[in-house]
């Protein structure tokens, strides 16, 4: 490295200060002002582009990176940084010849291996690599918590859930308020479909909050566990709902007793759910339900499906399908309505959350493909609702089930636009 | 006693934290009665009434740490403080802190309390305290550990040297501190600091306007229409109303006052800056208020229909 002249050693100090106390905007003043006493100083310029980073800024930051590369191309940090800016950019393979770079540079580097690591993993499929990289990394730094989570994102992404679970677990056990690790386990745990584990990836979320408020990362994923159990407890209302319609007809004591038999499902589902919260969680679930309205027409529309139900189950035989129907409407709506659960989920998307907080591989995501089925399947049971409301004895069930589905279509065809807008670089990568 | 240093160290000496009077009273501070009244019971009240305190078997030691949203007047409040007090007024500023982690921050840190114990009695203000107290996980830094560390033991006042010397603490992000910080004899009192009330805001917006020609300003209607917006922001509004009415005046060739009109339409412009600072608060308040420490900040959000 070059010598730096006093001033500008100085102020690279105290943007060095900024930046671990994640002032990135002041440390990058700081920065342009070491930089304009001495241009051609490569710390400044990694300090710079790991500024950019921190604002999300990663196509600066790479440029950054470069001018670093340029200045210095025997020093490891500068390709690590490349290496991150590249994969925030979604350019996976610079970003794993940058890291192989710089592992090649200092291969006693837990850093470089790590993130080696990481950029292996959405470059290729083999995992074998990653993995042995995570590994070697965590081998030379045991008590560096980084290196678990590494080899916890290798595991994660290879389908191995119980050894990134352990992964994970043991970079708690090092530092138990480390935000990234209660936000993976909590990731995995929603993965899972039961109620158990939903509960869980909301505390482990919650708990990620908690141990770092401007975790927008972590945040955004809350909403989602919320969005993913509203989706949850009204599809298996749908299906309740639609089973009990087929028992409409009949006028056995049997056909009486299973729609309240079948309530009992998201009625367990939802039980389950809420016990395992804590109070707190709870409070933010029903504040969650009651605002913005809106949504709380979706969930009304969850309650009355259930009552009508129950009232369908014991009505006599002349009602009794009318009102199942009418229940079946209501769930159609629930699910399926522009303001309910799902849109939690989407809000949770775009919502306004911090710049990338550790660079976690993306999770599973439905496909623009998918989307486009769903929305015409919609559009047809619309058009189906449509001609059952033409008959005046199943008219009222037949409107709210075409309404509820217009609204899903409606709904699948923003979500649709919305994918089609480009992102800013790097967040999703750091999102569910 | 403060050791020698090198030519090219980078080093505080005997004169580098300046001691100045307060020169201001919390009567100075417009509004704001509810943070006045606070002030007074968690803090003022007691330092006033010394042998009532004892008698309560209650310690006189401990700081306070006034926290909220950026710009809100927390540096103002503090120094009205240390007027309340008759006490000096040392305060440090974020570049000072980093002035700490560049030089040795250890000694700097101590050169610090050793100044306030030296112009007892002193309130040491740390200004942005998140910076020089940050939680000791999260650092990974030596010096800047060894700054935490520091500064515990000088909070704790080993040998019992603190006498006079009052410590005031403010920060935007109280849950980025260490909580060793907050323990009892340390900064063990919180105070909210919430942006200002209508009566505030007409303080604010005359004390920018005062020396600026104005004519026909409703500080009523103005002071109205601004709820949510931090002190800095009614500040930028002036000077986005003197600028547009300098620029009116530049491309007319006569100079007219800033009117009614120029400050509606510079409200329009600036949006409250607060929106970032709330977002991490409503977590905070929703998710890591275990132990009731953030219930101030609950209560104003609740209000606000935030949360």
């Amino acid at each position: 490295m070059t010598d730096v002249p006093l001033d500008a050693r100085s102020e690279l100090r105290r943007a060095e200060a900024l930046i671990e106390l994640r002032r990135f905007d002041e440390a990058m003043a700081v920065l342009t002002r070491a930089i304009s006493i001495d241009h051609d100083a490569p710390r400044g310029w990694c300090l710079m582009a790991q500024a950019q980073l921190g604002l999300g800024d990663s196509e600066a930051a790479l440029q950054s990176a470069g001018r670093a590369v340029a200045l210095a191309p025997d020093l490891e940090w500068v390709h690590r940084l490349a290496s991150l800016a590249f994969s925030r950019l979604g350019r996976h393979g610079e970003a794993v010849s940058a890291a192989r770079e710089a592992v090649r540079l200092d291969p006693w580097s837990w850093r470089g291996l790590t993130r080696l690591a990481q950029a292996l993993i959405p470059a290729t499929s083999d995992r074998g690599e990653a993995r042995m990289t995570a590994e070697r990394a965590r081998d030379l730094a045991p008590l560096v918590p980084d290196t678990h989570i590494a080899c916890g994102f290798v595991e994660a992404a290879a389908g191995n859930r119980k050894a990134a679970l352990d992964s994970y677990r043991k970079a708690l056990e090092i530092d138990p308020d480390n935000t990234v690790a209660h936000n993976e386990i909590a990731r995995l745990h929603l993965r899972s479909g039961t109620a158990g584990s939903l509960a869980k990836a909301t505390m482990g979320f919650a708990t990620a909050v908690q141990t770092d408020p401007r975790a927008g990362v972590s945040r955004h994923n809350l909403d989602v566990a919320v969005g993913t159990f509203l989706a949850r407890a009204a599809g298996l209302l749908l299906v309740a709902a639609i089973i009990a319609r087929g028992f409409g007809n009949s006028g056995t004591v049997a056909s009486r007793i299973a729609p309240l038999a079948l309530l009992l499902v998201p009625g367990l589902f939802v039980t389950r759910f809420v016990l395992r919260l804590t109070r707190e969680l709870r409070r933010y679930l029903w504040r969650t339900v009651i605002h913005p309205k809106t949504r709380l027409i979706a969930v009304t529309a969850e309650a009355l499906a259930v009552v009508v139900i129950i009232v369908g189950a014991v009505a006599p035989e002349g009602i009794r399908l009318h009102l199942l129907d009418v229940a079946l409407g209501f769930a159609v709506v629930s699910l399926f309505s522009p303001s309910g659960a799902q849109d939690l989920r989407r809000k949770g998307r775009s919502g306004s959350g911090a710049g990338p907080q550790h660079d976690i591989p993306a999770g599973p995501t439905i496909g623009k493909g998918v989307l486009w089925l769903i929305a015409a399947s919609l559009a047809g049971v619309c058009v189906l609702g449509a001609v059952v409301a033409s008959n005046p004895s199943t008219a009222p069930g037949g409107i709210i089930v075409s309404l509820g589905c217009a609204a899903g279509c409606g709904y699948t065809l923003r979500t649709i636009r919305s994918r089609s807008r480009p992102r800013s670089a790097g967040s999703d990568q750091t999102r569910l | 006693m403060i050791p020698p240093a090198f030519v090219d160290e980078e080093g505080v000496g005997t004169g580098a934290f300046d001691v100045e009077p307060a020169g201001l009273r919390l009567s100075d501070v417009g509004g704001m009665v509810e943070v006045k009244e606070r002030l007074e019971a968690a803090f003022l009240a007691p330092l006033r009434n010394p042998d009532l305190v004892r008698l309560y078997g209650k310690s006189l030691r401990g700081g306070l740490l006034l926290y909220g949203p950026p710009g809100c007047g927390k540096t103002f409040i503090a120094r009205a403080v240390a007027g309340e007090m008759g006490a000096r007024f040392l305060a440090v500023s974020l570049a000072e802190i980093l002035d700490m982690y560049v030089g040795q921050s250890e000694r700097n840190v101590h050169e610090l309390f050793e100044t306030a114990r030296r112009s007892a009695p002193c309130v040491v203000f740390l200004d942005e305290i998140d910076a020089l107290g940050q939680k000791r996980s999260h650092l990974r830094n030596n010096a800047a550990r060894g700054t935490v560390n520091q500064l515990l033991a000088e909070l704790d006042g080993v040998q019992n040297l603190n006498e006079g010397v009052y410590v005031l603490g403010a920060t935007n992000h109280p849950w980025d501190i260490d909580v060793a910080l907050r323990r009892p004899g340390r900064f063990d009192r919180m105070l909210l600091v919430l942006p200002p009330d209508e009566e505030a805001r007409q303080a604010v917006f005359r004390y920018h306007l005062q020396s600026r020609p104005v004519a026909n300003v409703d500080l009523v209607r103005l002071a109205r229409r601004t709820d949510g917006y931090s002190g800095a922001d009614l500040a930028y509004i002036c000077e986005n109303a003197a600028e547009r009415a300098l620029l009116d005046s530049a491309r007319s060739g006569t100079a007219r006052m800033i009117g009614m009109e120029d400050l509606e339409q510079a409200v329009q412009d600036v949006k409250p800056s607060i929106g970032p600072w709330l977002e991490t608060a409503k977590n905070v308040a929703q998710f890591a208020n275990e132990d009731g420490t953030y219930d101030e900040l609950l209560t104003y959000l609740r209000k606000r229909r935030l949360v």
